[in-house]
C-alpha cells in the first residue's frame, strides 16, 4: 500500500509537470486550430535559455523564468506573424508540415549551438526530502508543482478574465465577426501562439531544474504533450490538466509495478485506445469522425 | 421502388422530420418541395444514409436500407447530389465523371496490378461511357476543363453527370437548379425528362424552383416544419390552400 | 498519365546505363541510396498524395520490413530472395492492421497515432532483447549470393541493379494503382468524401488498400536496406529517415509518381553533399520544409497533378491489342 501511495504521489507530481507542458499545445489548438508540432522544441529552447542564464551567467531563478517567458513569447508571436500566417487559410495539413519543418530546424540548430550534453537549470530549491505520511517528496518538486499550478491559474485568468483573453476567444469563435468589432485578429493569433510558446518555454525551464535540458528531447516532449492533449481533449484547458495527471499516474504505476523499459509505451497505448474509443478526448468537444 | 415509411428525425429537441411517408414508383419524377427549413434535405440525407432516422423505415426495392452507410446505399443504385455543389475539385470534368463510374469498374487491387487485356478493354469501355455521359448533360465542350474553372451552372450539370455516371436506378437531386437562370433551368428540366426510362428508372427532385418542379414532376410531395403537408399532381398542389399558406402566409384578416 | 509514364521510363533507361557512365563504388553507393530512397518516397507519397493524410510514423513499415528481413536472415538463415518479399508481405499485412486503427482518424490525430505506433515499435525493438538484440541490433545479415562474388565494385553494382529492379517494381505497381479504378476511388476519397460515398465508394476500404500498398513498398525498401547495410537497429524506426522521406515527397511533389523520384534524387545528393555536417544538414532540411510549405506546396513536379484525366475521343473498333497505343 505504501508503494502504491508513493507511486501515486510521484505520478501526480509528474502529472502536474505534464499538464503544464501540454497546456500551451492545447491552448494554441483550442484558440487557433493550429497543431504546433514544434511545441517540444520551444520547451527545449526555454530550458536551454534557462540553463544558459542561471548556470553560465548566474542569474536569479525567477528573473530567468520571467526572461524565458518573455523571450519565448516574442518567439511565438514572430513564428505566427512571419510563418504561420502564410498558410493560415489552407487547412490543417500545411500548418502541420510547417511546424514539423520548424521543429526539425530548431532541434538541429540547437544541437549545433550547444551540442548533445545534457544540462540542468540551477534551482534555488533544495532537494531536501519532505515526509508526508508514508510518502516522500523532495522540496524542490513540491515548489515546482506550486509554480506550475500558479502558471496554470495565471493562464486561465488571462484567457477568461482579461480583455486580451476575450479577444482570443472571440477570434476563435468567428474571425470575421471579431474583425468587424475591431479586434485585430492578426495580432491576436500572434499573441495566442506567444502564450503557447511562453508556457512551453516556462515548462522547459522549470522541469529543466529537476530533469535535464537537452537539445534532442524536443520530440519526446512533443509526443508526451500530444498524449496528454489527446487524452484530455484537444483544446480543453481542464483536459490538459486531467490528461496530464492521468499520464503521470499511469507512467508512475506502470513503471513501478510492471516494467521500466516500456514506460513510455503506456502513454502510446492509452492514446491508441482513446483515439479508438473517444477520439475527442475526455473533455473535448469536436468529433473527428471517420 | 422507394418507400419512406413514417420517418422521423430528431436533432436533440428539434424534430426535423415527423412521421413523413411517401413512395416513388418506377418511371416517375417526384418532387419534394417546401419552404426553407421544411426538412427536405434532411429527408434526403435520411434516405441516402447520411443520417439515421430516429423512427420509421426506409425501404428500397423491398429491402430496409435505413441506417446503412451512404456508400452501401449508393451501391444499391440510389445516387444523390448535394445542395452545396460537391464535385472533385482537383480533377477535370472528364476525370470527375470517370471516377464516378467506379461501380462499373475493377475494384480489386490484385487484378489492377496484374491487369491484362480484359482489364484494359474494360477501362477503355469505362472511359467511353463516361465521355458519353458528359455529352448527355451538355458539357461535351468542357470535357477536359478543370472542374475549378466551371461556371456555377456548368458545375450543377457536372454534378448531375457525376450522379448519372454512377449508374443510378433512382436518382436524387438536391436543388439542382439553384443558381441557374431561367433558360438553364429549362434545359435541365428537358434533360431530366429524357433521363427517365433511358438512364434512370425514377427521379426524386428536391427543389425550390417552382417552374422546374411544375414542368417535370409527375407527383409532388410538400413538406412543412418536418411534416408532410400535401401530396398530389402538380395541378392539385398548385391550388392547394395549405400549400399556398405555407409559402405565402394567409392574407391579413 | 502518358507524361508520367514516359518520364519514368526515361529515368529507368538512364538508370540502366548509369553504372557504365558513373564509375566507382562511391557512385554506386549513391545509386543504391537513390534506389532505396525512391522506394521510401513512393511509399510515403501514396499515403500523403493519394489518401491525403500525413503519417508521421511511416518509418514503422520501413522498420518492420527491415527487421523482418534481418530476423529471417540472421535467425532462420533464409536467403535474400525469400526475406525481401517476406519483408514486403509482412509490412503490407501490418499496414492493414495499423491502417484499420489509424484510418478512422483524420488530420493531426492521424499524424499522432501513426507516430505512436512507430514509437511503440521502436521501444519494442529496443527492449525485446531476446528477439532483436535491443540497441545492439542485428548484424551480419547475409548479402545475396549474386553479390558475394567479385570485388566491392561488383557488389555495389549488383546491389544497384537489384535496387533498380525493386524500385521499378514499386513504381510499376504504384502506376497501375494510381491510373485505375481503384486509384481513382482513393483520389475521390481524398478530394471529397461526400462525393465518393454518394457514388458508392467505401472510403475506409480504399484508404486501407492504399495504406497496405504503401506499407508493402516501405517494407520492401526495408528488406533491401537490411541486406545492403548488413545491420538493422532500432533507429530504423527513428526520425531521421522520416525527415528524409518528408523532404523527398514535399520537394518532388506529392500526389504524383514522378515527384518522389525527383525528390529522392535531390535529397540523396543533398545529403551526400552535406555528409560531414549532420546537424547543419538537418537544420537546412527543416528550413527547406518550411520554405516548400509556404512557397512551393505542390513541389517541383506539382504541375503534373493539374494534368488530370483527359479524353481524346473514342476508339472505333480498334483491335484490343492496339488499344493501349491510343491511350489518352
Amino acid at each position: 500500500m505504501d508503494l502504491f501511495l508513493q507511486l501515486s504521489a510521484n505520478g501526480l507530481v509528474l502529472g502536474m509537470f505534464y499538464a503544464l507542458s501540454a497546456l500551451g499545445l492545447t491552448l494554441v489548438f483550442g484558440l487557433m486550430r493550429v497543431v504546433n508540432f514544434a511545441h517540444g522544441e520551444l520547451y527545449v529552447v526555454g530550458g536551454l535559455i534557462g540553463w544558459a542564464l542561471t548556470e553560465t551567467l548566474g542569474l536569479n531563478f525567477f528573473v530567468t523564468l520571467a526572461i524565458v517567458v518573455v523571450v519565448l513569447g516574442i518567439a511565438g508571436y514572430l513564428i505566427d506573424r512571419l510563418l504561420i500566417t502564410w498558410v493560415r487559410g489552407q487547412g490543417e495539413e500545411p500548418t502541420i508540415l510547417l511546424t514539423i519543418g520548424l521543429s526539425i530546424f530548431i532541434t538541429n540548430t540547437a544541437l549545433l549551438i550547444v551540442g548533445t550534453t545534457p544540462q540542468t537549470v540551477l534551482s534555488p530549491f533544495k532537494s531536501k526530502p519532505l515526509f508526508l505520511g508514508p510518502v516522500v517528496l523532495t522540496q524542490s518538486r513540491l515548489f515546482l508543482v506550486a509554480i506550475c499550478a500558479a502558471l496554470i491559474v495565471g493562464a486561465y485568468l488571462l484567457i477568461q478574465r482579461t480583455g486580451l483573453g476575450r479577444a482570443m476567444r472571440a477570434t476563435f469563435q468567428d474571425p470575421m465577426a471579431a474583425q468587424l468589432v475591431g479586434i485585430r485578429t492578426a495580432h491576436i493569433y500572434g499573441f495566442t501562439l506567444a502564450l503557447g510558446a511562453a508556457l512551453a518555454g516556462a515548462a522547459g525551464m522549470l522541469l529543466g531544474s529537476i530533469y535535464v535540458v537537452q537539445a534532442t528531447i524536443g520530440g519526446v516532449v512533443s509526443l508526451k504533450a500530444f498524449v496528454v492533449v489527446i487524452l484530455g481533449g484537444m483544446g480543453s484547458f481542464p483536459g490538459a490538466i486531467v490528461g496530464g495527471l492521468i499520464l503521470g499516474l499511469a507512467e508512475a504505476l506502470w513503471g513501478g509495478y510492471v516494467n521500466t523499459g516500456y514506460v513510455d509505451a503506456i502513454g502510446f497505448g492509452l492514446v491508441i485506445v482513446m483515439l479508438l474509443v473517444r477520439p475527442y478526448g475526455l473533455f473535448g468537444k469536436r468529433i473527428e469522425r471517420a | 421502388m422507394l418507400e419512406v415509411d413514417a420517418v422521423s428525425k430528431q436533432f436533440g429537441g428539434l424534430a426535423a422530420l415527423s412521421n413523413v411517408s411517401f413512395n416513388i414508383q418506377k418511371g416517375e419524377i417526384v418532387s419534394l418541395i417546401g419552404p426553407n427549413g421544411a426538412g427536405k434535405t434532411t429527408c434526403l440525407n435520411v434516405i441516402t444514409g447520411f443520417y439515421k432516422p430516429t423512427a420509421g423505415q426506409v425501404r428500397y426495392l423491398g429491402a430496409d436500407v435505413a441506417g446503412l452507410a451512404p456508400f452501401a446505399i449508393a451501391q444499391r443504385g440510389l445516387i444523390r447530389t448535394f445542395q452545396k455543389t460537391n464535385v472533385l475539385k482537383g480533377l477535370t470534368v472528364f476525370g470527375n465523371v470517370l471516377t464516378a463510374r467506379h461501380r462499373h469498374g475493377e475494384t480489386s487491387l490484385l487484378r489492377t496490378v496484374f491487369a491484362g487485356k480484359a482489364q484494359r478493354i474494360g477501362e477503355r469501355r469505362l472511359r467511353d461511357e463516361a465521355a458519353a455521359i458528359v455529352e448527355t448533360v451538355g458539357l461535351g465542350n468542357r470535357m477536359n476543363a478543370e472542374a475549378e474553372s466551371l461556371s456555377c451552372g456548368e458545375l450543377r450539370l457536372l454534378e448531375v453527370a457525376v450522379a448519372l455516371s454512377a449508374g443510378p436506378d433512382l436518382l436524387m437531386l438536391d436543388e439542382p437548379a439553384a443558381g441557374l437562370n431561367t433558360q438553364e433551368a429549362q434545359e435541365l428540366g428537358g434533360i431530366l425528362k429524357t433521363l427517365v426510362g433511358t438512364h434512370v428508372q425514377a427521379i426524386l427532385l428536391v427543389e425550390h424552383n417552382m417552374a422546374l418542379v411544375m414542368a417535370v414532376s409527375d407527383r409532388i410531395v410538400v413538406l412543412n416544419f418536418g411534416q408532410k403537408l400535401a401530396e398530389g399532381a402538380p395541378a392539385e398542389i398548385r391550388s392547394n390552400p395549405d400549400v399556398i399558406e405555407a409559402y405565402l402566409g394567409r392574407p391579413a384578416a | 498519365m502518358a507524361f508520367e509514364r514516359n518520364v519514368l521510363l526515361t529515368a529507368l533507361v538512364l538508370a540502366l546505363f548509369a553504372p557504365l557512365v558513373l564509375q566507382g563504388d562511391y557512385a554506386m553507393h549513391i545509386g543504391v541510396n537513390i534506389m532505396f530512397s525512391v522506394m521510401l518516397a513512393t511509399s510515403l507519397n501514396l499515403i500523403v498524395g493519394y489518401i491525403g493524410e500525413f503519417p508521421l510514423g511511416h518509418t514503422a513499415f520501413f522498420g518492420i520490413g527491415a527487421y523482418t528481413a534481418a530476423l529471417l536472415s540472421v535467425r532462420a538463415g533464409l536467403s535474400f530472395y525469400i526475406t525481401v518479399p517476406a519483408a514486403a508481405v509482412v509490412a503490407a499485412v501490418s499496414g492493414v492492421l495499423i491502417g484499420a486503427v489509424t484510418l478512422r482518424l483524420r488530420g493531426p490525430f492521424f499524424v499522432i497515432v501513426t507516430l505512436c505506433f512507430a514509437e511503440v515499435l521502436r521501444l519494442v525493438a529496443n527492449n525485446w532483447v531476446d528477439l532483436t538484440n535491443g540497441p545492439m541490433g542485428l548484424s551480419g545479415i547475409a548479402k545475396p549470393s549474386l553479390a558475394m562474388s567479385g570485388d566491392i565494385l561488383w557488389q555495389k553494382v549488383t546491389f544497384f541493379y537489384i535496387g533498380l529492379l525493386l524500385a521499378g517494381i514499386s513504381l510499376f505497381v504504384s502506376y497501375r494503382f494510381v491510373y485505375s479504378n481503384v486509384g481513382r476511388a482513393a483520389i475521390a476519397v481524398r478530394e471529397n468524401r461526400f462525393v465518393a460515398q454518394s457514388v458508392g465508394i467505401w472510403p475506409f476500404y480504399f484508404g486501407l488498400v492504399t495504406f497496405a500498398l504503401a506499407a508493402g513498398i516501405g517494407g520492401l525498401a526495408g528488406g533491401f536496406y537490411a541486406h545492403y547495410f548488413s545491420y538493422v537497429g532500432p533507429e530504423v524506426f527513428g526520425f531521421s529517415f522520416m525527415i528524409s522521406m518528408i523532404i523527398m515527397v514535399l520537394a518532388g511533389g506529392k500526389g504524383t509518381l514522378v515527384g518522389p523520384v525527383v525528390g529522392a534524387v535531390i535529397v540523396v545528393l543533398l545529403e551526400e553533399y552535406l555528409r560531414d555536417f549532420k546537424e547543419l544538414r538537418f537544420s537546412i532540411f527543416g528550413l527547406i520544409v518550411v520554405a516548400i510549405v509556404i512557397f512551393l506546396p505542390r513541389g517541383l513536379m506539382g504541375f503534373i497533378t493539374r494534368r488530370h484525366e483527359t479524353y481524346k475521343g473514342p476508339d472505333k473498333a480498334i483491335p484490343a491489342d492496339k488499344a493501349e497505343l491510343r491511350d489518352a
